[in-house]
């Protein structure tokens, strides 16, 4: 069952969401499964030595890059969406192909960065997916850039980032949300508090370890939610959307959640995570328990559960297979692209 | 044609653009109701409102970004760094997240950071910075660094319809003592195009390639020069990131002898590429070494007797010149 989103601000205590039909509780389901699938398979090839580079996988954290993702238009024309290292299903729930993120990995041709970057910074004007930046909170005044341009323009289009704890660190994060809200822009800002940055327990991160009473200070009406709970992310983003697109300026939601491997596929997290606290979170793990509201409270039969998973299973297959076959992109590319010709030319 | 500033051109710039295109907006601190610190963006708040003429927080780096993402969801932002010196706060998203984009997946950044920019009035070591140097090294962002008051205004005029982060370093020294009749005007004004040289006079015994503040200071030296029978060549860069290696080229294999002037400090200027550039492809044509005359390699200094110190000076450009001349 979804957990309600708690408001704490001084903003009226906002309408409840609606009901989320089976339909659309399925669909989460699927970019869920279909999220986890995808990395799990990458996380595979790179340990067979497929992927140079590093893996960074979001396990643990797929309601959040589905949920927060999914109540967002589409397309050049839709909504912008900026998520961060752990949001991989953010980026298929927005419109990139499975194969192109395989391809991503793999540094091919059919990457979306034509193999210039690498792992999850993914992007292009098509899908109104900026390329993240390796440097945390970057991304943060970029959306409220976006957002800035939809306000003058009078368009009812939102600019959504999602980050991790460690990245409220940093300054581009103080300046982002501090002019954000004294420009009323409509922006959804999405903070995963997974409790880790790399080593760094939250701990030593921050003194204000309930990151939605960062935003608070800047005057951004702030919501904490179970970031485990994909119903209840996308109940609040859906809110937090809504609310940008009537034009009353610009929200927070911080999904609580855990960091359930190491900060990427390298890190030995074994020997600084407690395990206790692994096998609690284990316990909650977003997947599971979305699939037991899905059987238990809505009665949904298994067999379109499994039928769910079965697809998921040859889309992945079939995605890995044509970004296997697509070439590097040839050498003398390396050498384009430094300057733009034209406004668009992506 | 009205005669105006190099700052009342730069001004002149963006009202025109604004004019034409109400994509294109200036943000920054102070810009707004007031006009900037300098009045560059004086009274364009009142003509195109808030929403296009934008007082922001004390926040350079949250600037930058915001107008980073604003160009990319399809607006023309010009951002104002109060003083160049305070572009070190928005470096980060300028190399990290304005000249990296488009390499990455090809979606353009059409962003102009205006950077007021020079020493030569009292400023001290945070308010006279040059900061072309510090963008010219990374890959993906133009640099344009006018001399004159046409130059500003049609330079900036193009630099706001580039597709590219552009670094606008606007010279303070001369916002007010350099005049011109420019000619404006948002259908009719006249645009500079970028990665295009100047060359402001024309020599056959020494060519001083300069730029910005120092391009006056060169002509000065020029006329001095001619006196004692010393035919002296003077190229504006105008733009560094294009940068026009033909029109460098041409001048030196012609007259021989390169002296290269700029008011930025020497170790690490621009006038280190420029002189690798000249011995790389224009090395058979040399009469003498390349000479450079630049700022002292220190922080700049308050005092005038000081920064004098500090700053390229006409007599210190006279005296190298005079010595390449006669090498």
């Amino acid at each position: 069952m979804s957990t309600p989103a708690r408001n704490i601000s001084a903003v009226p205590e906002p309408a409840p969401p609606p009901r989320i039909s089976d339909d659309e509780a399925l669909n989460l389901y699927y970019w869920m499964v279909l999220t986890r699938a995808t990395e799990e398979r990458a996380l595979n090839l790179y340990r067979q030595g497929k992927l140079p580079g590093s893996y960074y996988t979001g396990r643990g954290q797929e309601a959040i890059s589905v949920g927060m993702a999914a109540p967002l238009r589409r397309g050049a024309d839709g909504d912008w969406l900026s998520p961060w290292i752990r949001d991989l299903g953010s980026y298929l729930v927005h419109g990139v192909p499975v194969w192109r993120m395989f391809a991503q990995f793999m540094g091919k041709a059919g990457s979306t960065t034509r193999g210039k970057d690498g792992n999850l910074h993914i992007g292009g004007y098509e899908w109104n997916i900026p390329c993240q930046v390796s440097h945390m909170a970057d991304m943060i005044p970029l959306t409220v850039g976006a957002a800035l341009a939809y306000k003058q323009r009078g368009e009812d289009r939102v600019a959504v980032t999602s980050f991790g704890d460690g990245a409220t660190s940093r300054g581009d994060f103080h300046e982002g949300l501090n002019i954000a809200a004294v420009l009323e822009v409509p922006a959804v800002f999405v903070a995963e508090n997974n409790r880790w940055a790399y080593t760094t327990p939250i701990s030593k991160q921050t003194k204000v370890t309930d990151l939605y009473k960062k935003a608070l200070g800047y005057g951004i009406p702030a919501i904490e939610v179970d970031g485990n709970d994909v119903l209840a992310v996308y109940s609040a983003m859906s809110e937090a959307v809504a609310h940008c697109r009537a034009g009353r300026g610009p929200r927070f939601i911080e999904c609580k959640t855990y960091r359930m491997a190491g900060h990427a596929a390298h890190d030995k997290y074994e020997s600084y995570m407690p395990m206790e606290l692994l096998a609690e979170w284990s316990d909650k793990d977003p997947l599971k328990r979305l699939e037991q509201a899905l059987r238990e409270e809505r009665t949904i039969d298994e067999a379109k559960l499994e039928g769910i998973r079965t697809t998921v299973k040859d889309e992945v297959h079939e995605a890995v297979e044509r970004a296997d076959d697509d070439g590097f992109a040839d050498p003398s590319e390396a050498h384009l692209g430094v300057f733009a010709e034209a406004d668009t030319d992506a | 044609m009205p005669e105006m500033t190099y700052l009342e051109a730069i001004r002149a710039a963006m009202h025109d653009e604004m004019e034409i295109d109400e994509r294109v907006f200036v943000m920054g601190e102070d810009v707004g109701r007031q006009g900037g610190a300098f009045g560059a963006t004086k009274e364009l708040q009142q003509r195109f409102g808030e929403l296009r003429s934008i007082d922001t927080p004390v926040a350079e780096s949250g600037i930058v970004g915001v107008a980073v993402g604003a160009a990319m969801a399809g607006q023309r932002p010009i951002a104002e760094m109060q003083f160049a010196d305070f572009v070190s706060c928005a470096y980060d998203q300028l190399i990290t997240c304005a000249a990296k984009m488009h390499y990455r997946i090809g979606w353009a950044v059409p962003l102009v950071v205006r950077c007021p920019n020079g020493g030569g009035v009292g400023g001290g070591p945070y308010h006279s910075e040059n900061v072309e140097a510090w963008f010219h090294h990374h890959a993906g962002l133009k640099i344009v660094c006018p001399a004159t008051a046409t130059d500003a205004y049609g330079l900036l005029r193009s630099a706001i319809r580039d597709p590219n982060p552009v670094v606008f370093c606007e010279h303070k020294f001369l916002y007010r003592r350099v005049k011109q009749q420019v000619a404006t005007g948002p259908r009719d004004g006249v645009l500079v195009p970028l990665g295009k040289a100047d060359v402001v006079r024309e020599g056959s015994d020494l060519s001083i390639i300069t730029y910005a503040s120092t391009v006056q200071l060169a002509l000065a030296v020029a006329d001095t020069l001619e006196q004692e029978d010393v035919s002296v060549e003077v190229i504006d860069l105008r733009t560094l990131v294009p940068f026009d290696r033909d029109t460098v080229l041409d001048s030196v294999r012609k007259t021989g002898k390169t002296l290269i002037v700029h008011e930025d400090n020497l170790t690490g200027g621009f006038g280190g590429e420029v002189a690798a550039v000249i011995a790389q492809d224009a090395f058979e044509y040399l009469d003498a070494p390349v000479r450079r005359v630049a700022a002292l390699d220190t922080p700049i200094p308050f005092a005038p007797p000081l920064e004098r110190e500090y700053l390229p000076l006409e007599e210190d450009i006279l005296s190298a010149a005079r010595d390449l001349a006669a090498y």
